[in-house]
Formats: C-alpha cells, structure tokens, sequence
C-alpha cells in the first residue's frame, strides 16, 4: 500500500477550523463595542462559508491523492464493477470474516494519514525536546488529515454554513429585528464551528478532548441561550453534567493510552498522537492490564465519552432536553455535527476497538438498546422537536449498531447522510414553529400544507430519507448498518429492522399530524400564518438536495440482480473506497443478500402506509393512545426513564451533598475561618515589626543572620 | 588574586556592556543639555544603547564554541552569560519604555544612566567567574538602584524609601563582602573554578576542622548577605517601603534587576560547594529561608490593600520559591528535574509579570495620582477592556495559574524539589515537606492575586482610574502581556534556554551527583550532546 504521507496545500487546510473563529472574534469586537447587532451574522456566515469552501477542496484534494486502499477494494479513482463484483462472489466468506473482528486488522496505520504539526505545545519533558532538538517528544498541535478527516469536514462545515445562514433568518421576530442575545448566538456558534472543526482535524488525542470538551462548551452555552427561561438553564446543566459523566471515562481512557504508549513510543514519536497509537495498536491488543487486555480496557473507557457525546443509552437522557436551544442549535448541534462526535471518535479509534471482541460486543448491544427503546418513546410524543430529538437518538444508536459490528464506514455513511436529513428536518420543524408562534406541539395545529407549501415537501423529503425509503440517503446508509447486523448476528440485524419500521411510522405520525387533515393554526401564531422567508428557506434546499443525493455517494452502478438494488445500484461504493484509507477498520462488503435491503424498504414503506391510516386525516383524537392505552403513557413518559434516574441518582446525591454542606457548613467552614484567620493574625504580628524604622530593619537583618549561624551550629 | 584579573581580555567579549555604559554617559550628557528638546530625547538615547547591545550581544561569537570555558581576567562566558545577557537587555529595553516619561524633566540624565549602568552590572554577573568581579558586579547593579528609588519621586517618602535601602544594601554588602572573603582564604584564590571548587567541597567535607567552619561561614554569610538582593527572609525588611516609595516603573524594574543579579550569584556561592545542598548549615539555611520567605511573603501580601506593598511581599513570597529552585539544584536531564532550569526560567518570567502589574499601574492615574490600591482599579474592565485584560493576565501569571508562565514555572520548580528530595537522604521528608508549603503558599497567594482579578473584571465603579497618554509606558505594559503569552504557548524556548544555561552548574554538581547516585549512562551521553549542541543551539 502506498504511503499517504505528503497532502498537497495541507497548510491552507490547516487554517480551516480558524476561519470560523475569527468570525465569531470579530463579533466578539462588535459586541465590546457596542455596535448594532443588525450585521453581526456576516462575520460568522463569511468564516463558516470559507471553511466549507476549503473543506470541499480538502475532499477532493484527499480524494484525488488517495491510494488503493486495503486488499478487498478496488481502486480508488473510481470504481470498478468487476472487482467488486467480483467480491460477490465470496459472499459467504465475508460472512464469517464479520464474525472475526482481528482478521480485518491487517492494515499498516503508521502509514496512513498526514500529520500536520502547527507547533510543538508542550514538552513531555524529555532531554530532545527540551533542548529544541529533533526527535522530542511533544504533545504537539498537529492536525491528522485522512479519508476520515475530509469526509467528516465536508458535512461539519457545509451543513454548518447552511444552518447559520438560516439562523439570520430565525433569531429575528415578525418585523425581522434581531432577538435580543442575536450577536451572542452568532458568535457561539461561530466558536462551535471552530471547535468542531478542531475536533475533527485534532491529529492527537489531547486535542481531540479539546475540541471534545469546546463543543460541549458551546452546546451548554446555546442550550441555555434563553437563560432566563429555567427550563433552558436546567437543561443547559443536565447536558454538560450528563456529558461530563462520559468525559471522565474518556479522559481516564485517554491517561490509559497514555500509560501504555508512552514506554513504547521512540524518540520523535508524540506517544499520543494518532499515528503513533495507532501504529502500537498491535501491542495493545496483545497484553493485559487489570484482567483484561489493554485494547478492551482503553476502548472501554473511551466509550463512555461516545455514549456521553452521542447520547446513547443510559447517558442519552439530556439530548431530548437538550431542544430548549433554539432550533438551529438543535439541528446543527443537537443532531447533525456534533452529537455524531462519540461515532467519529470511535470510528477514528478504529484500530483499538477492532482489537477487542468485548468493547465491539458493548458498543453494538448498547446501541440496539438504545435505538429500540427511543424509537418507542418517539412514538408518543406530541412535540415535533423532542420526536426529532429521539429519532436522533435512535439513529445515533444505529450508529453504534454500525460500529460494534465491524462495519464503521457504514457507521460513517450514516452519520453523514443523517447530517443532511436531520439538519433539515429540524430547520423545517423550525420554520413551522417560527410561523406557528413558537408552538409546537402538534396538538395545537394541523393541514399546514396550505400555508407552508414549501416547507411541506422539503419536510417530507427529510421525513423519506429519515424513513429510509428508496432512493433518499438515509435508505443506502441505513441499509448497509442493517447488512452488516444482519450478517453479525440475525438478532440484532431483525432488532434494527423493527426499528426501521418503528422509525419510518413515528415519522410520517409527525409529519401526517403536522400537514395533513383541517387547517388549524394556534392563536398565537397571528391572523395570518405564512411561510418562511427565503433566507430560511434557500438553505433547506441544499440541505433538501444532501438528503436526496448524498445517499448514492455509496453506491455504484452494476447490473447483478443477485447484490444490486432493482439489479442496477449496488451498495459500498465510492464512501467506502474514500474512508478505506483512513484509520478505521473498514467492513467488508455485504454484497449479496440484497433481500436484507428490500426487506427494510419493505417495513420502511408499511410503517408509512400504517401511520396513513391512522393519521392520514390528521385526528383530534389519537388513535394511539386509545389503542395502546398504558403502553402508551409508558411510552409517553419515556418510561420514566429520568424519574428513575432522578430517585437513583440526583436524590441520593443530593441527599449526600445536602450531608456534606452540613459537615462543610459545621466542621471545615470552621476549620478554613481559623486556617484563614491564623494567616491574618500571623501578619498582624508580622506587621508589627515593619514599621519603618531603619534601625529596626538593620537590626533584625543581622538578627536573621545570627539565627542562621546558630542553625548552622545545631545542625552540625 | 589580582594575576587572576590581569590576564588580557578582548574588548569585544564585552562590547554590549561597554555599550551600555557608553550609552549611560551620553545619557547623562544629554539630559544636561539647556535644551528642552535635545534632554527630552534621553531615553532615546538609552533605547539606542540597548538595541546596540542587543545586535552586537547576537552578532558576537557565541560563547565557548569549542565547548571549553575560559576564564578570562574573572568573565567566563558561558551559556549562562549568555542567557543573562540576553533576557537583560530584552527586559532592559521593556523597563526603559515602561520608565520612559517617569524621571521629571532636571533628571532624565541621571536616571537613565542610572538604568543602564544598573543593567550593565547585571549583565556582567552572569560571566562573573571572580569573587571581586562579582561583588562588584553585584554593587554595579545595586547602588544605581539607590539613586532611582530617590530621584523617581521627587517626595519625602521616595528620598526615605531611597535612603533606607541605601543603608540596608550597604549592609548586606557588608555581609557579602565578609562571607566572600571567608570564601577567599578557604579556596586559596578568587576564582570560582573548579580548583576552588575542589578545595571549598574538602573543607566542607572534614567536619570538626578549622577549614570547614570557614568554608561554612563563608558560604552561610555571603548568602545571606545575597538574600538581601533577591529580598528573601530574613533580609526582606526594605521592600514594601522601598516599592511604595519608588515609582511604579522602577518598583518593577526592583522585580526584576537585583533579584536576577541576586539568583545568579547566589547560584554561582552554592556552585563552590558541589551542590550539596540537602545537608548540613546550608540546607537549613536554604530551608529556612524559603520556608519563611514564601510564608511570610504570602501571609504580608493578604493583608495589604495597596498593590504596590502587595507586589512588594509577594516578591518574598516568589523569591521563597526560587530559593526551593536553588536548593533543588541541577539535577536530571529534564524538564521536571532541573532546579537551576527552573529558577532562571522562573525569575525572567516572574520579572516580566510583575514588571506588567507595575506598568499598568504606573500607568493609570486616579485624579492626577498614580493608581495604587485595590480600589484605585476597580471596574476597569468597563472602561479599558484592553489594560483590565492585561492586568488580569499578569495578575494570572504571578498567581501560577495554568496554562500561564507561572505555572510552568512552579512546575518546573516544584518539581525539582521532588525529584531532589530522592537523593536527600535522611532529609527527604524535609525537601517534600518545603514542596508541600510551597504548594499551600502558591494557594495562599492566589487569594490576593485574585482579589485584583476580581476588582478589575467582575467588580463596577463609577469613577475608575485613567490611563494617562503615555504610549511608551503603554508599549512597555503590552510587551510584557505579549512576551507572558509567548512563554505560556512556548515555555520551552525559555525553558530550554535555561536549561542550557546551567550545563556549567550542572558539570559542577556532577561530582556531587556521582557520589550519591551514578549518573546512568544515556544521562552522561544527554550531557556530552549538551556540551556539543552548546552553541548550536541560541537561548532564544
């Protein structure tokens, strides 16, 4: 395999996650100067829009540099029907080859990838790198450019661009003056986009967990952008604290990896940069540390940030709360960029996580768990946010299902496809609720197809692609993450395909309550409903057209009607030769078995023809919960999931604080008001002799020098 | 003695500093001139001095590049000369905009001189490898010092300020004047080479003899007088009184000047010994002082409202910690390990920092009077987001905060000690125990230090202090926000340069070392490639 050491122009790559910054910088500006806060978008949309620009160059750039990847795929620039057809034929092998998660582990990761070091950060403290010289070992800047790192950033900040160009349209009232907080909210996200960025382009690990805690910064800090409302604020601290359960186990994973690669790391290799865990992977894998093999216990830990970041089951918890950010929040951050965080990391972890059977195993089991049980609460939830909300859960898990069964590039197709349809459905939801007055429950209203005919069909393009149905994206990736389960475990492949079902029917119930039946509007939303204006709306056309076409970035032509959809598209195209150089184990093909396809199409379609029936007319009365009766209160409350976590968790703890305030207020105040008062009576004392007469200086200097002649004399 | 001085030396070895006082001479001159205009270009003329130097300080032949040291009429210059010539007239040329309209209109003259003759002496402790030169040295840089606490601020209370450190310095001259003398007869000779080293480490190695208690109240005596220059416990009684006198700008320059002086000759006393610090009078001595300085610096500094006395006992306070620097010693070939590293990297930074929080307020006037107390600076944010940034950000940095100088420096610090403390012996317990108290005491500082954060940030006033338009005052202030900020992002060039810096004291201690511990063998090739790289490798 040729080496990708050397990207072309990797140095204007390297200024991509700062444009952003400085947009968010100058508003800073603005805002310390007090400026009008009518133009305080531009700086942002200007930095995230040259972002996006340099990231599509950067894609193709990637591409175009690119070498074959591993043995099982064609070669890169462009495909190549034969082979993979060719790879058809083994069907069965790859089967087993599932089954096996060490026999894909055979790539060379200290060849892959650049590495692109902005400056040496911080010394580890040996001899070479404190002299300046080569061969130290740092925790440097660097940023890590692979098929990983372009595929991500093409979507980071295009979708990013895409929802803050929108957001000038939302953050503003009916006359189109700016919110109050309008300037703050754009340099959030500004700094989001950098953050992201940053995560994303980390090239070691440190700086992964920088960018991984900045972008948990900027979500608390736009959860609660409305932060005199207390609904906001509490959610805004049930996120960051949620998240920093995982974070911990993250961090001590990071200090794990630490731990272990740092004997082995040479001179001149960072122990924590990707390329040179990666390249120790092996070692890893093969010995142990506290009964378990160090792969296993290093993935284990750095999971627990994944199901933190990507709210998976049990810490999902805050992401449904989460939607009390305004919306393009919601759906740039809450559902298209960085909730997809945990799967990036672990994907990016690759190599670590493939070396263990036990992590892969969690990761694939908490993921079934989580996406049936949010696709159950989806079910039954009047608020079209909190139902996208926990379809982002949901499909977050699918996510996971794609990662622990060895199939991480599907995983990553799914994130990326998930970004486009996602980003829109909540922007639609949010234009509906814009032109609703801030409602959103879909109680109050129905047959808004009139009034939004625009935001009606790209509302049900995203609600199709959510759904899976052919040809939008979300039915190829989907489809692939389902494949690969299938061929893992028959279980766990007919768990997701139920899902799929469950998913294809809770989102058409949204989207049937919503436009469909009489037109009924809230009083609050004025005399006269109306669509959203064209800055809202042009950015859902791009977003409309990723969710139509992204989805045949993975598929390639062949005629076969054995592994092909309708004997012409054949899936694991293109994505998969693009991320088969980056550091994560690719899947192999699952060609053959199209059934697998079908079948979820299948469901996908029944789930929608069932929720016609029973909501096609958009009732007043759910037939649901007439139907489901308890089951659907359960369902309803979520299963009261965070009453549980409350009487679990927050009481006792608070119990427990309320225990240790008594014993700090009783005891330790006590303690630190005499270790205070000691100090300032000392120097009280101590005062006492700086009085300022020359003579009583000169006389206690020499004073001072007698005592330590006599100290001399004591000690010997 | 004075064969040892004789010994021919090339004029270009010194260049920068005869610049200097070239510089200082014209100064004088020019600041006697009858017109206005020519004596308000003196500090122009001691900027032009500085930049000088500084050209011909890089365009010279670097030090030892054949990797041997030569002592020459008592100058070696090696890379701690090097190091102390160069931060000198960095921070020199900061102190000089910081101090830029300070002096009135009838002194200019003198007192920049008085800067520049100040600098100049701290530029030839450095080299200083003679008890003579470095005593004279170490006047050079004192008793100008003198003469800008008193003219600085034409009032009673800066001539006061100004005649009491007089008096105090002369006495602690005094003191080092006898402890070098002791020093003298023990060594046999003035130069502090290794042949004195030799002789000092015998003496202090045969208890009970008439040798060893010279060559202990000789090292005990000439560091305590030293003490005084890095105003350390128990010879810190000047320098709230002398802070408050002076004006802001050479308060700060206070900071920076003779404490450096101060840590480089009490570096080179210790060096006689081998570095045996962690037993017999001079770890006590060394224990004691930090222990107190730290202590008694932090527990003054909480109880004063005004800054300037605050900054004052806080430099105690910092001088305690380089003291655990020096006990510490040169040690390992890292960066956690190396006390000598550290205390140079410590005291540039610590300078800097203060030399900041001394020009900003020196800088802002509360109707028409510089700003001093807490008070003075309340609400600043609101109006001057630029100078309460920078404020808080020196504060930040004197307090050790991550990721700031500071604490990169205490780092390295503390983490001497420890790694010291494993080669203690039976005074291990000691040397973690002066960790730990440094520990608590950075604690115990971060109090004041942040009760100015919080005034300047978070408090509002209606009426706050004003930036009189001073713009190289102004300049000065910012360069030591910028230069804090390039050692918080690259702490290692400084660290590193530092860490060069000691390789001779680290040579020095080898034998030390050697006895206690054998040096494992990867650490001896580190120091032959040390030696190598000596010169390829500039400080900054």
């Amino acid at each position: 395999m040729l080496a990708a050491t050397e990207l072309p122009w990797v140095t204007l790559f390297a200024t991509i996650p700062f444009w952003p910054l400085l947009g968010a910088v100058i508003v800073a500006i603005l805002i310390a100067n007090r400026q009008s806060p009518e133009r305080a978008h531009a700086p942002v949309i200007g930095g995230a829009a040259i972002s996006a620009v340099l990231s599509i160059v950067m894609f193709f750039t990637i591409w175009g540099q690119a070498p074959a990847a591993d043995g099982t795929h064609a070669a890169a620039d462009g495909p190549v029907p034969a082979a993979l057809v060719s790879e058809g034929d083994h069907a069965g092998e790859h089967g087993d080859a599932h089954g096996d998660g060490h026999a894909v582990v055979k790539k060379d990761f200290s060849k892959i990838g650049t590495t692109y070091t902005l400056y040496n950060w911080i010394s580890l403290g040996d001899a070479q790198s404190l002299k300046g010289a080569e061969g130290g070992q740092w925790l440097a800047f660097n940023f890590f450019f692979d098929g990983l790192t372009g595929m991500m950033m093409l979507f980071v900040t295009v979708v990013s661009t895409m929802v803050v160009i929108y957001a000038s349209g939302y953050m503003r009232d009916h006359h189109m003056h700016p919110e109050p907080g309008y300037e703050r909210f754009f340099a959030f996200l500004g700094m989001f986009v950098f953050s992201m960025a940053m995560l994303v382009m980390a090239g070691n690990f440190v700086l992964l967990y920088l960018g991984w805690e900045l972008v948990g910064l900027c979500s608390y800090l736009l959860i609660g952008f409305y932060y005199g409302k207390p609904s906001a604020a509490d959610a805004a601290k049930k996120a960051f604290i949620v998240n920093r359960i995982g974070d911990f186990g993250f961090a001590l994973g990071i200090f794990a990896l630490y731990m272990f690669i740092s004997p082995l790391a040479q001179p001149g290799e960072n122990p924590l940069d990707y390329a040179t865990v990666f390249k120790y992977a092996d070692h890893l894998a093969t010995h142990e540390y506290a009964g378990m093999s160090q792969a296993t216990l290093v993935s284990l830990l750095l999971m627990c940030g994944a199901i933190g970041k990507s709210a998976q089951f049990p810490l999902y918890v805050w992401l449904p709360d989460a939607m009390e950010g305004p919306t393009p929040v919601s759906a740039l951050i809450h559902a298209a960029t960085m909730v997809t965080a945990g799967i990036y990391m672990i994907a990016r972890c690759g190599p670590i996580f493939a070396a263990s059977e036990t992590a892969l195993m969690t990761v694939a089991v908490l993921g079934v768990i989580g996406a049936l049980l949010t696709a159950m609460m989806a079910m039954a939830q009047y608020d079209m946010k909190r139902i996208l909300a926990y379809s982002t859960i949901s499909q977050l898990a699918y996510m996971f299902v794609g990662l622990g069964v060895g199939a991480p590039d599907s995983a990553v197709f799914h994130v990326f496809t998930h970004a486009w349809f996602k980003a829109l459905l909540f922007l639609c939801a949010g234009s509906v609720m814009h032109s609703m007055g801030n409602i959103i429950d879909l109680r109050h209203f129905s047959g808004l197809r009139t009034v939004m005919p625009q935001t009606r069909t790209l509302m049900l393009i995203g609600c199709l692609a959510l759904a899976g149905v052919f040809p939008f994206s979300g039915f190829w990736s989907k489809d692939e993450i389902v494949h690969a389960a299938v061929y893992q475990s028959p279980v766990l492949g007919g768990l997701l395909m139920l899902v799929a079902g469950m998913t294809a029917y809770y989102t058409f119930r949204m989207y049937f309550l919503c436009f469909h039946g009489p037109t009924r509007t809230p009083p609050e939303a004025g005399e006269h409903p109306h669509e959203a204006p064209p800055v809202m709306l042009r950015p859902l056309y791009v977003l409309a057209a990723g969710a139509v076409l992204t989805g045949f970035m993975g598929v390639t032509f062949s005629f076969s009607l054995s592994e092909s959809v309708f004997g012409i598209f054949n899936p694991h195209g293109f994505f998969h030769d693009y991320l088969g150089n980056s550091t994560m184990v690719p899947g192999p093909h699952h060609a053959g078995g199209i059934w697998v396809a079908y079948a979820s199409l299948a469901l996908a379609i029944g789930g929608i023809g069932l929720a016609y029936v029973r909501y096609g007319h958009a009732p007043q009365e759910d037939p649901d919960q007439a139907a489901l009766g308890p089951l659907f209160s359960l369902m309803h409350h979520k299963f009261y999931v965070d009453e549980i976590y409350d009487a679990v968790f927050v009481r006792p703890l608070r119990r427990l604080g309320d225990l240790c305030f008594g014993v700090d207020r009783g005891g330790i105040d006590g303690l630190v008001w005499l270790v205070a008062a000691v100090p300032r009576g000392l120097g009280g004392l101590f005062r006492l002799g700086h009085r300022g007469a020359l003579q009583g200086y000169a006389l206690s200097m020499v004073l001072g020098l007698a005592v330590i002649m006599m100290i001399w004399q004591l000690a010997g | 003695m004075l064969a040892a001085l004789s010994q021919p030396i090339s004029l270009t070895a010194v260049l920068p500093e005869l610049l200097l006082v070239a510089g200082g001479c014209v100064a004088m001159l020019v600041g006697l001139s009858n017109r206005a205009s020519l004596r308000e270009r003196t500090p122009w003329v001691a900027l032009a001095a500085l930049i000088l130097g500084l050209v011909f300080a890089r365009l010279g032949t670097g030090p030892g590049a054949d990797g041997i040291i030569q002592i020459q009429s008592g100058l070696a210059f090696d890379n701690l000369a090097d190091y102390v010539r160069l931060s000198t007239l960095v921070l020199g040329i900061v102190i000089l905009l910081v101090a830029w309209l300070d002096p009135s209109d009838d002194e200019r003259g003198e007192f920049f001189a008085m800067l520049l003759f100040s600098l100049t002496g701290l530029m030839l402790v450095g080299p200083a490898a003679n008890l003579l030169i470095l005593f004279l040295a170490i006047e050079v840089v004192s008793i100008p010092t003198y003469v800008m606490v008193i003219i600085s601020r034409r009032d009673r209370r800066s001539i006061e300020s100004g005649t009491k450190y007089f008096y105090l310095g002369a006495l602690s001259a005094a003191m080092t004047a006898y402890g070098f003398s002791f020093l003298y007869g023990v060594a046999g000779s003035a130069t502090l080479d290794a042949a004195a080293i030799e002789r000092v480490t015998e003496a202090l190695g045969s208890p009970g003899t008439l040798p060893h208690a010279l060559a202990t109240i000789g090292i005990l005596v000439s560091i305590t007088g030293l003490l005084f220059k890095i105003a350390a416990v128990p010879l810190h009684w000047y320098v709230a009184d002398v802070y408050q006198g002076a004006s802001s700008p050479v308060a700060g320059m206070l900071g920076f000047v003779p404490k450096f002086a101060g840590v480089v000759a009490i570096m080179k006393i210790v060096s006689l010994t081998g570095w045996n610090t962690v037993d017999g009078g001079l770890f006590w001595m060394l224990w004691l002082a930090a222990a107190l300085s730290m202590t008694v610096g932090n527990v003054l500094a909480l109880r004063q409202n005004s800054i300037k006395r605050m900054l004052a006992f806080s430099g105690v306070a910092h001088a305690g910690y380089m003291l655990l620097g020096i006990m510490a010693g040169p040690g390992h070939d890292s960066l956690v390990g190396d006390g000598t590293a550290a205390v140079l990297f410590y005291v540039v930074v610590y300078g800097i920092a203060n030399l900041g929080a001394f020009a900003l307020l020196g800088l802002l006037q509360v109707r028409g009077a510089p700003a001093e107390t807490v008070d003075d600076v309340t609400g600043l944010l609101r109006r001057y987001p630029g100078l309460a940034l920078l404020m808080a950000l020196s504060m930040l940095a004197l307090m050790g905060l991550p990721p700031t100088t500071g604490f990169w420096g205490k780092m390295s610090l503390f983490g001497s000690g420890l790694t010291r403390a494993a080669q203690a012996g039976e005074n291990a317990n000691w040397v973690i125990a002066l960790v730990v108290i440094a520990a608590v005491n950075s604690a115990i500082g971060a109090a004041y230090y942040l009760r100015v954060i919080a005034a300047v940030l978070l408090a509002e006033k209606d009426e706050t202090a004003e930036p009189a338009p001073r713009e190289a005052q102004y300049m000065g202030a910012m360069m030591c926000g910028f230069l804090t900020l390039v050692f918080t992002f690259y702490p290692t060039i400084l660290l590193g340069a530092g860490f060069n810096a000691s390789l001779n004291m680290r040579d020095q201690a080898v034998g030390f070392m050697a006895s206690e511990r054998p040096a494992p063998p990867e650490l001896a090739d580190a120091a032959d490639e040390a030696h190598a790289e000596q010169a390829a490798v500039p400080p900054f």
